[in-house]
C-alpha cells in the first residue's frame, strides 16, 4: 500500500473515532493512538526510507496535510467537549437564583423629612438657604417682635403652650425671621423648617407639627415676586399643570397678607369631603413683611420690603402622599414608615 | 358669622346667588367657611292653636291636644312640656314633609290618633336644637302656610372672622363689602320713633374716660314685655341667637345688624337714675345672668347703678339688672369699650360673649348713636314704649377711637409694594367703595376701620383685594448672590440620616414632650425652663432632654403591633437648662432590637444572628466616617454597667453607645439586648475634619505572620491591641483579629485569639529574617506584659 494511501486510510479511521468520542480522556487516548510518539502517523512515516528522494517532499506534504487534518478535528472536538463538561459543571453547582435577597433592606426616613427636603430643594433653586433656631422662645420673638403685642386678638389663633419659666413653645417658625434679621443685614433669602407647637389636639390637629418659613427682604421686592415664588413652588411640588389661587387675609406680620390655595389635587378640583366641596385646597399663607416687623430689628422700611410665607409640612405630606390622618405621621408605627 | 342671605338681600341688593357670592367673598378676602341652605322643602306646616291639652289616658309623658288651624280641628298627642291652652304653634299636617324629608302619616301613640306633629325651630330646619314647641306670637293669623310666613328657606353662609376685621361682625358690615365687591349702594335701614328733646332723668358717670370714651343711654317706659315678631325671631335664628324676649331680641338684633352690642336694663333696677362706669375693686362680687356669682378681677370694667356693679361691661350682664316680664320701663345702653382692656376682661373671666368678641376688635365709635336710635325705634315699634328723654351721653372726645385717620399715600407707593400698575383713579375708587374718602394723596379711614387701617401697606392690601390679587403679575425675585452653605449640625444632620437610612433604620418623628415619669427613668431633672406651665396632660409636659424615652416608647409600640427586627433612630432638638438658660442641642439617637438580616428565611441558610454590639460598633464606625471614631468607657445609668462605651473622636466626647439597662428595659417591657446609641451633633459639629492626604503603597510583596494568643477571659482585646501597637515592628502595616474562640477545653475563664500582622516594606522585598526577629521580639513582648501564652 502506498504511504499516500496509507495516510488516507488514517484519517478516515480516526475521523469516525474524534467524531463519536464522549470524553476528554477518550479524546486523548485516540490523539495518542493516531498523532503520538508511537502513534499511526509515526509508524507511516517510517515507510519513507523506501521512498525516492524525488517523491519525498510530495509525500511530506501529504503526512502534513493529514496530520493538520486530524489536529484540526481533534482540537475541535477538544472543544466541544470542554464546552459541555463546564455547561454541566455549572448547571450542577447552580443556586437557585429566584431566591429573595438576603441582607439588611434599606430604611426609611420619615415622610415628613422627606417632604422637608423635597421643600427646601424646590426652593434653594430659588436661592433660599436654610436657616433654625429654638424651639422653646421667649414671648418678644414668638409675638411682639412680629407685630402681635400683649391682648391682640390674633393670639386667639395661637393657642400657646407656656413653659413654667414663662418662655413659650413657638407657635410657628416665623421667630427665626426675627433672630435672622437681627443678626444679618439685606438681602435676606431664608426658608426655616422646623417643629411648631399648638394647644389644640383633636382628630386634625396635633400638639407639635411641622411648618416652613420663608422670607425674603431686598429692594424694590413686590408682592408680584412673592405671587412668582408660591406659584413655582407650588408647580414644582404639585406638577406645572396645577392651579394656584390667591386670597386676601390678615396675619398680624404681613400686610397686604394672602392665603394661597391650589386646585384640590384629591378630586382635580371637581369637589370632595378634603376640599368641603371648594374644589380649592388652602395650602399657606404669606405677604409682604409688615413695616412694624422692620422697625422691630432696625431695618428701615422706606429702604428695603419682602415678603414671608408658611406652609404647614403635615398637610403637604398628607396630601402628596395620600396619608388619612395626622396622627400616623406621630405613631411613628413601622408598617407606616416603611411605606415612604 | 352666620350670614342670612334673605337678610343680606335687604342691605344690599346681591346680584348674584349664594354660592357664587360666597366666591366672590372669599376671593376679596372675607372668608367663607361654609353655605348651608336651610329650611328648604318643608311643606304642609300651618300656624295653628291649641284649644286644649288632656292627659294621655296611658301615657304619663305624653299630652292629647286639640289644635284648630282656622278651617279644622286636629288631635295631636304630643310629649311637649311647653305648650299651653292657647298658644299658636306651627302645627305639620299629615302628608307634611319637614327637615331631613321626614314626612308626617297619621300615627297612634299608646294607642291614641294623631293628626300631624307640633313643632319645634329644629323640625322646620332653622336652629340646630331647641326648647321645646316653637311658640309663636299670640297675633299670629292661623292657618298662614308657615312656611312662607316665617321665610324659613334661606342660606346661611357661615363667614370666618379675621382678627383685623371685627367690622364685618355685623349684617351690615357684610353688605358693605358686598356692596364694594359689586359697586352697589348699601340700603341703611330706616329708623322711626318719637324722639324727645326733654332733658333726660339719667345721668352717666364714667370714671374711666380711657376704657369707655363713649356711654350712651336713652330711657323707655312703658314698655310691654312679649314674644318678638315671627321676623325677627327668624333673623335671631339665622344668626345663631335664640330668641327670648322683645326686649332681650331688640338688643341682639340691633347687634346682629351693626355690630354694635347693645344692653337693656330694667330702668327700675337703677333707684338713683344714675349709670356710673368704673373699675372692679379688690375682691368685688357680682351674680352675673348666668346665675353664677363671680369674683370680678380688679381692674375689670363694670357697669354700676351709681354704687354696685350691675354688669361686667361689654362681657355679660348681671342677673338681677335685666329686662324680665314684669319690665315696664327700660335703659339702653350702647356704648364703646376698650378693646385691649375687654380682651384681658374675659381672658380673666373666662367669659366670652357675642358682645365681648366684638368690643375686642374695636367697634365703630362713630355709629353707636345709630345704634342706640336703631333699638329706641324697635322698642317703640315691636314694645311699644315712649322715650322719656333725650339720649344722655358721656363721650371722650380726646380718646384714639374718637379721633379721625388721614393717611398719606401715592400710587407709586402702592405699586411699588403690590408690583402693579394700577392708575391713581383706580387706587382712588377702589378705595371709595370700601368707604374711604381720597383726597390730595390722603385717605381719611372709614370710622368701622380705625384699628385695622394704620399705614399705606394697608391701603395697598385694600386696592389690591378689590381689584383682585389675579390683577397682580407673576414674577419670579430675580437671583441673588451666592447662597449660604447649610449649618454644620444640619449638614451632618442630613448626611449621618442618609446613612443611618442606607444601614437600614428608619427614621421616627415623635412628639418632643415626654411624661414625668419618662423623665425620671431617663434620668432627667426637669427644671421650669422645660417643664410646661400648660400641658394636655402630664404625660406630655416635659420638653425631652434626649430622644431616648421617646425611641423606647416607640419600640414598645411597634413590637406591641407584632413588629420585630427594628433600627429605629431620631434627630432633632433636644433640651435642657443651664443656669436658667435654654440649651439646645439636636442629637441624632437610635434604637435597636431583633436579628441583623430580618429576611425569616435565612434561619436556613445560616444561623440567626441576633443584633450584637459589635456590628453596631462597625455601623457607627461607617456612618460617621471620615471621623475616626474611636471608644472609650461609658458611664451613663440608663444602660448597661458594662456593655457601654463613649464615642469619641480624638478629644471631643460626642456620643455614648451600649445595650440597655436592664432595669429601664423592663420598665418600657423592651428586650434588654436592645442596643442604644445617641450622638450631640452640635459637639461633633465643632470636630474637624482632615482632607485625607495621598499615602505612597509598596510595590514589594507582603508577608503574614500570625499569633495565636491564650489569653483570660477577662483582659480586653484593647490592651492586648495596645501592647501589640507599641512593640510592634515599623514594617507593620496592617494588624487585625482573626479568630476568636471560647471553648471548655480552652478552661471557662480563657478565650483564643488569633491576631495576624502584615510586614511590608516600601523600599524592598523583606527576608524570612526582616519579618522573624521582630516578631519573636513581639511574641515575647506580649508573653512578658501581659497574662497570656502564645499557641
Amino acid at each position: 500500500m502506498s504511504i499516500q494511501s496509507q495516510l488516507d486510510q488514517m484519517v478516515s479511521e480516526a475521523s469516525p473515532l474524534i467524531a463519536g468520542c464522549a470524553s476528554l480522556v477518550e479524546l486523548e487516548d485516540i490523539r495518542l493512538q493516531f498523532l503520538g510518539k508511537k502513534g499511526a502517523l509515526t509508524e507511516i512515516l517510517k515507510g519513507l526510507a523506501t521512498i525516492d528522494a524525488a517523491e519525498r517532499p510530495a509525500i511530506g506534504m501529504a503526512a502534513n496535510q493529514a496530520k493538520t487534518a486530524l489536529s484540526t478535528l481533534l482540537d475541535d472536538k477538544k472543544s466541544e467537549l470542554e464546552t459541555a463538561s463546564l455547561a454541566a459543571e455549572m448547571v450542577k453547582n447552580a443556586i437557585d437564583v429566584t431566591l429573595p435577597g438576603v441582607g439588611t433592606p434599606l430604611g426609611h426616613r420619615h415622610p415628613i423629612s422627606q417632604t422637608i427636603d423635597e421643600i427646601s430643594q424646590i426652593l434653594g433653586r430659588l436661592g433660599f438657604a436654610v436657616e433654625e433656631g429654638p424651639e422653646i422662645e421667649s414671648d418678644y420673638y414668638n409675638f411682639e417682635a412680629l407685630n402681635i403685642p400683649d391682648d391682640h386678638p390674633a393670639r386667639d389663633s395661637h393657642d400657646t403652650f407656656y413653659m413654667m419659666s414663662g418662655h413659650v413653645l413657638r407657635t410657628h417658625t416665623s421667630p427665626v425671621q426675627v433672630h435672622v434679621m437681627e443678626r444679618e443685614k439685606p438681602p435676606i433669602r431664608i426658608i426655616v423648617p422646623g417643629r411648631v407647637y399648638r394647644r389644640d389636639a383633636d382628630a386634625s390637629h396635633s400638639p407639635a407639627f411641622h411648618q416652613i418659613e420663608g422670607l425674603l427682604v431686598d429692594e424694590k421686592v413686590t408682592f408680584a415676586e412673592l405671587k412668582g415664588t408660591l406659584d413655582y413652588f407650588l408647580k414644582a411640588l404639585f406638577g406645572a399643570k396645577q392651579s394656584v389661587r390667591f386670597r386676601p387675609s390678615y396675619f398680624p406680620f404681613t400686610e397686604p397678607s394672602c392665603e394661597v390655595d391650589v386646585a384640590c389635587v384629591l378630586c382635580q378640583a371637581k369637589g370632595c369631603a378634603v376640599c368641603k366641596h371648594t374644589g380649592w385646597l388652602e395650602i399657606l399663607g404669606a405677604g409682604m413683611v409688615n413695616r412694624n416687623v422692620f422697625r422691630k430689628v432696625g431695618y428701615d422700611p422706606d429702604q428695603v420690603t419682602g415678603f414671608a410665607f408658611g406652609v404647614g409640612v403635615e398637610r403637604i405630606a398628607m396630601l402628596k402622599l395620600g396619608i388619612p390622618s395626622i396622627k400616623l405621621l406621630t405613631d411613628n408605627d413601622l408598617r407606616f414608615l416603611k411605606q415612604f | 358669622m352666620k350670614v342670612s342671605f334673605n337678610w343680606l338681600k335687604e342691605l344690599v341688593n346681591v346680584p348674584v346667588g349664594p354660592a357664587e357670592l360666597a366666591e366672590r367673598l372669599s376671593t376679596s378676602g372675607t372668608e367663607v367657611e361654609s353655605v348651608q341652605p336651610v329650611g328648604q322643602d318643608i311643606t304642609g306646616v300651618v300656624t295653628a292653636r291649641i284649644e286644649s291639652i288632656e292627659r294621655h289616658p296611658d301615657a304619663d309623658r305624653l299630652v292629647v291636644t286639640q289644635i284648630f288651624d282656622g278651617t279644622d280641628t286636629h288631635q295631636v298627642v304630643t310629649g311637649a312640656t311647653n305648650v299651653f291652652v292657647g298658644a299658636i304653634v306651627p302645627l305639620s299636617k299629615v302628608g307634611a314633609s319637614l327637615a331631613g324629608g321626614f314626612k308626617i302619616k297619621e300615627s297612634k301613640l299608646r294607642g291614641v290618633p294623631s293628626n300631624g306633629m307640633l313643632c319645634s325651630e329644629t323640625e322646620v330646619g332653622v336652629a340646630a336644637e331647641s326648647n321645646g314647641i316653637w311658640i309663636l306670637p299670640p297675633d299670629t293669623p292661623l292657618g298662614l302656610n308657615f312656611s312662607e310666613y316665617a321665610q324659613l328657606s334661606d342660606t346661611i353662609l357661615e363667614i370666618g372672622i379675621l382678627p383685623n376685621r371685627g367690622d364685618c361682625q355685623s349684617m351690615i358690615g357684610v353688605a358693605r363689602e358686598v356692596a364694594a365687591i359689586f359697586k352697589l349702594p348699601l340700603k341703611m335701614p330706616d329708623i322711626k320713633f318719637s324722639d324727645s328733646n326733654s332733658k333726660s332723668e339719667w345721668t352717666i358717670r364714667c370714671e374711666e374716660p380711657e376704657f369707655c370714651p363713649k356711654y350712651t343711654g336713652r330711657g323707655m317706659t312703658n314698655v310691654k314685655v312679649g314674644p318678638s315678631p315671627i321676623w325677627m325671631q327668624r333673623r335671631l335664628q339665622s344668626g345663631g341667637v335664640r330668641p327670648i324676649n322683645n326686649m332681650v331680641d331688640i338688643s341682639n338684633y340691633v347687634m346682629l345688624e351693626c355690630g354694635q352690642p347693645m344692653h337693656i336694663f330694667d330702668a327700675s333696677f337703677f333707684e338713683a337714675k344714675t349709670v356710673g362706669i368704673r373699675f372692679a375693686t379688690e375682691g368685688e362680687k357680682m351674680v352675673t345672668l348666668d346665675g353664677v356669682e363671680r369674683r370680678l378681677p380688679a381692674g375689670t370694667g363694670v357697669i354700676t347703678d351709681g354704687t354696685k356693679a350691675v354688669a361686667i361691661a361689654g362681657v355679660m350682664g348681671g342677673e338681677t339688672s335685666g329686662v324680665s316680664d314684669k319690665t315696664t320701663a327700660v335703659l339702653i345702653e350702647a356704648a364703646y369699650f376698650h378693646p385691649s382692656k375687654i380682651r384681658s376682661a374675659m381672658r380673666q373671666t373666662t367669659l366670652r360673649s357675642e358682645s365681648s368678641v366684638r368690643f375686642e376688635k374695636g367697634i365703630d365709635f362713630k355709629a353707636i348713636e345709630w345704634a342706640s336710635d336703631r333699638a329706641a325705634g324697635l322698642v317703640e315699634a315691636l314694645g311699644g314704649g315712649q322715650v322719656t328723654g333725650a339720649r344722655v351721653a358721656f363721650v371722650n372726645e380726646q380718646h384714639s377711637a374718637a379721633q379721625a385717620k388721614k393717611i398719606a399715600f401715592s400710587a407709586a407707593q402702592i405699586n411699588g409694594l403690590l408690583g402693579s400698575e394700577f392708575s391713581e383713579a383706580q387706587i382712588a375708587d377702589a378705595l371709595k367703595l370700601l368707604g374711604f374718602s381720597v383726597e390730595n394723596g390722603h385717605a381719611i379711614v372709614p370710622t368701622w376701620r380705625l384699628l385695622d387701617i394704620q399705614e399705606w401697606p394697608d391701603l395697598a392690601e385694600e386696592v389690591a383685594r378689590i381689584v383682585g390679587l389675579d390683577q397682580i403679575v407673576t414674577r419670579l425675585p430675580l437671583p441673588n448672590g451666592l447662597m449660604p452653605e447649610p449649618s454644620p449640625v444640619r449638614k451632618l444632620q442630613t448626611q449621618l440620616s442618609k446613612r443611618l437610612v442606607t444601614a437600614g433604620f428608619c427614621e421616627i418623628r415623635s412628639l418632643p414632650m415626654i411624661s414625668p415619669e419618662d423623665a425620671a427613668r431617663c434620668g432627667q431633672t426637669p427644671g421650669a425652663e422645660t417643664t410646661m406651665q400648660n400641658a394636655f396632660a402630664p404625660e406630655e409636659s416635659i420638653m425631652a432632654a434626649s430622644h431616648l424615652p421617646r425611641l423606647l416608647n416607640t419600640l414598645a409600640y411597634n413590637l406591641n403591633r407584632q413588629q420585630h427586627d427594628i433600627r429605629l433612630f431620631e434627630t432633632g432638638q433636644v433640651f435642657g437648662a443651664q443656669s436658667g438658660e435654654i440649651q439646645e442641642t439636636v442629637e441624632l439617637a437610635g434604637l435597636i432590637e431583633g436579628r441583623e438580616t430580618p429576611s425569616d428565611y435565612t434561619e436556613g441558610l445560616q444561623s440567626p444572628q441576633v443584633y450584637r454590639y459589635l456590628t453596631l460598633k462597625s455601623t457607627l464606625e461607617s456612618v460617621l466616617a471620615p471621623y475616626k471614631l474611636t471608644f472609650s468607657a461609658g458611664n451613663s445609668p440608663q444602660l448597661h454597667p458594662i456593655q457601654q462605651q463613649q464615642l469619641t473622636i480624638g478629644s471631643a466626647v460626642i456620643g455614648v453607645m451600649g445595650q440597655l439597662n436592664p432595669k429601664l428595659a423592663g420598665q418600657y417591657d423592651v428586650p434588654a439586648t436592645s442596643l442604644y446609641f445617641a450622638i450631640n451633633l452640635n459637639v461633633l459639629a465643632t470636630v474637624s475634619v482632615e482632607t485625607p492626604k495621598f499615602a505612597p503603597f509598596s510595590k514589594f510583596p507582603s508577608t503574614r505572620r500570625d499569633i495565636a494568643i491564650l489569653a483570660p477571659k477577662s483582659l480586653p482585646f484593647s490592651d492586648i491591641l495596645t501592647v501589640i501597637h507599641q512593640h510592634k515592628s515599623p514594617a507593620v502595616t496592617d494588624v487585625f483579629l482573626f479568630d476568636f474562640y471560647e471553648s471548655e477545653k480552652l478552661g471557662a475563664d480563657k478565650r483564643s485569639l488569633a491576631v495576624g500582622l502584615v510586614y511590608q516594606d516600601l523600599e524592598k522585598s523583606l527576608t524570612d529574617d526582616d519579618v522573624n526577629k521582630p516578631q519573636e521580639k513581639l511574641v515575647a513582648k506580649l508573653t512578658e506584659l501581659l497574662p497570656v501564652t502564645i499557641r
